[in-house]
């Protein structure tokens, strides 16, 4: 360490860091260190600790909470069929997009907290193919529900023959056959 | 612990005062070669508080000082004055005209180099000032320790080492600086009294402090000394050395963001982070029922 910096440090810390820093001018040591320095050495938790909550409100005004942190996020906190109780889930869709709501939260969790039906019927089955792809919609909600809903021909594009086949009663194999 | 820069840095000050060009970490040959200082003197060049570097001047008429600096941890040896005259002639290659006799090479160290002026049969100009043959050529030596407290020797004894001196010196700057609160008229004697004070907090604050508290002076002297150095080296690198954390935790956090201002600090952080730090059911929590109507409207 430099000789000088040394003794400087041996005097501040003499008199005290609080007085000697106090009389130079907290706002100069502010403005020299600059406060990202600041906020990073004492963590952001401390910070708003210190200014509080409400003041943090204040400062950012509300309209920006929702922008800022993003659908997931208030989704996590406040839970999702709190959300769509309190909006619609059309409205949430509308306002983020299909794809942007599932991301968010999954499907499987839409789906458990109103029902695949209840989706689809917000959204159009199209919308929630379209955001997860049908195969994901095949895994969350199972094969028969989906193919009651989005029509064979789709699903059968989709999954292949095989799959179609592996998931029909005997009943069904036979009436196919028949058919054929 | 690094003397040699902040050696330099010190003697430039005082030096620059006198007329004198200072060169600072002169580059000869092929790196790593760096003088430690060269002053290039002209005919107003008075060297005031060099006394011992003035006499050396008068002496061989010299126009310019090859000066390398020997700190308390870094005894002067037969290499070292060596290598000084080989840097005296690299510096004359590469600066046409320079008269050899009139670039002088001088070792100015703290400690006193006794073996080394016993070795080569030094011969003494006055205290703490000698001179010595080796190759068949001239070197000064100051050994600063060695000088007499005098105010002359000022701009070199700051950088004394020996705590008997260091204090004598010290004792002397308080006498002179607060000469003023007695006869107003004597504003020299105070002024070179806390020019000098204020290097000797830098240099050697422990033996500063414990002086003034000895002799019953106001610490605020050395504190506003402490201060100017602070100032001199910068806020902010001082802060680095000590801790940013420490230094924040000592003065108080609500301190630094009342100056700052609460949104300054919210901007800085961005707010997805506040927001995320907080947690939006703690936000849920302080909302009035209008703010809240307010949030599902946005959602």
């Amino acid at each position: 360490m430099s000789i000088i910096k040394e003794n400087l440090k041996k005097g501040i810390e003499d008199f005290g860091i609080a007085v000697i820093f106090e009389e130079l001018g907290i706002s100069r040591v502010v403005e020299e260190v600059g406060i990202s320095k600041i906020i990073v050495a004492v963590g952001i938790s401390r910070i708003i600790d210190e200014v509080g909550i409400l003041k943090v409100i204040a400062e950012i005004g509300l309209s920006n909470v929702s922008t800022a942190v993003g659908l997931s996020m208030i989704i996590k906190e406040v839970g999702l069929s709190k959300v769509i109780d309190e909006v619609g889930l059309s409205k949430v869709i509308e306002e983020v997009g299909p794809t942007k709501v599932i991301a968010a939260v999954g499907l499987s969790k839409i789906i458990d907290e109103v029902g695949i039906l209840k989706v689809i019927e917000e959204v159009g089955p199209a919308k929630v193919i379209a955001a997860v792809g049908l195969s994901k919609v095949i895994d969350e909600v199972g094969l028969p529900k989906v193919i009651e809903e989005v029509g064979p021909a789709k699903v059968i594009a989709e999954i292949g023959l095989s799959k179609v086949a592996e998931v029909l009663t005997k009943e069904q194999r036979k009436e196919l056959k028949e058919l054929l | 612990m690094t003397y040699d820069p902040d050696f330099k840095r010190i003697f430039e000050e005082i030096a620059s005062d006198s007329h004198t060009t200072v060169l600072k970490s002169v580059e000869v040959g092929v790196l790593p070669l760096e003088i430690d200082l060269v002053l290039e003197l002209d005919k107003d060049s008075q060297l005031q508080y060099l006394a011992p570097i003035q006499q050396i001047r008068e002496c061989v008429e010299a126009e310019r000082f090859i000066i390398e600096y020997k700190g308390p941890t870094d005894r002067a040896t037969v290499n070292n004055l060596r290598k000084l005259l080989a840097y005296r002639q690299l510096f004359l290659i590469e600066h046409d005209g320079n008269e050899e006799q009139k670039t002088v090479p001088i070792v100015l160290s703290s400690t006193h180099p006794r073996k080394l002026l016993k070795t080569f049969h030094g011969k003494t100009h006055s205290e703490g000032v000698y001179s010595l043959i080796i190759d068949n050529q001239e070197i000064y030596v100051i050994s600063i320790n060695s000088l007499p407290v005098r105010e002359e020797n000022f701009g070199l004894l700051i950088f004394a080492t020996k705590k008997e001196k260091i204090t004598k010196l010290v004792e002397i700057l308080f006498d002179k600086s607060m000469i003023g609160e007695e006869n107003p008229k004597i504003l020299h004697e105070e002024a070179v009294g806390e020019r000098f004070l204020r290097y000797a907090v830098r240099w050697n604050y422990e033996i500063v402090a414990v002086t003034a508290r000895q002799r019953g002076i106001k610490m605020s002297i050395v504190k506003e000394n402490l201060k100017k150095g602070i100032e001199d080296i910068g806020i902010a690198e001082m802060i680095d050395e000590l801790g940013l954390p420490k230094v924040i935790d000592e003065v108080g956090l609500s301190k630094v963001i009342d100056v700052v201002g609460p949104s300054k600090v919210i901007a800085e952080i961005g707010l997805p982070k506040v927001i995320e730090e907080v947690g939006l059911s703690k936000v849920a929590e302080v909302l009035t029922e209008e703010q809240r109507k307010e949030l599902k409207e946005l959602l």
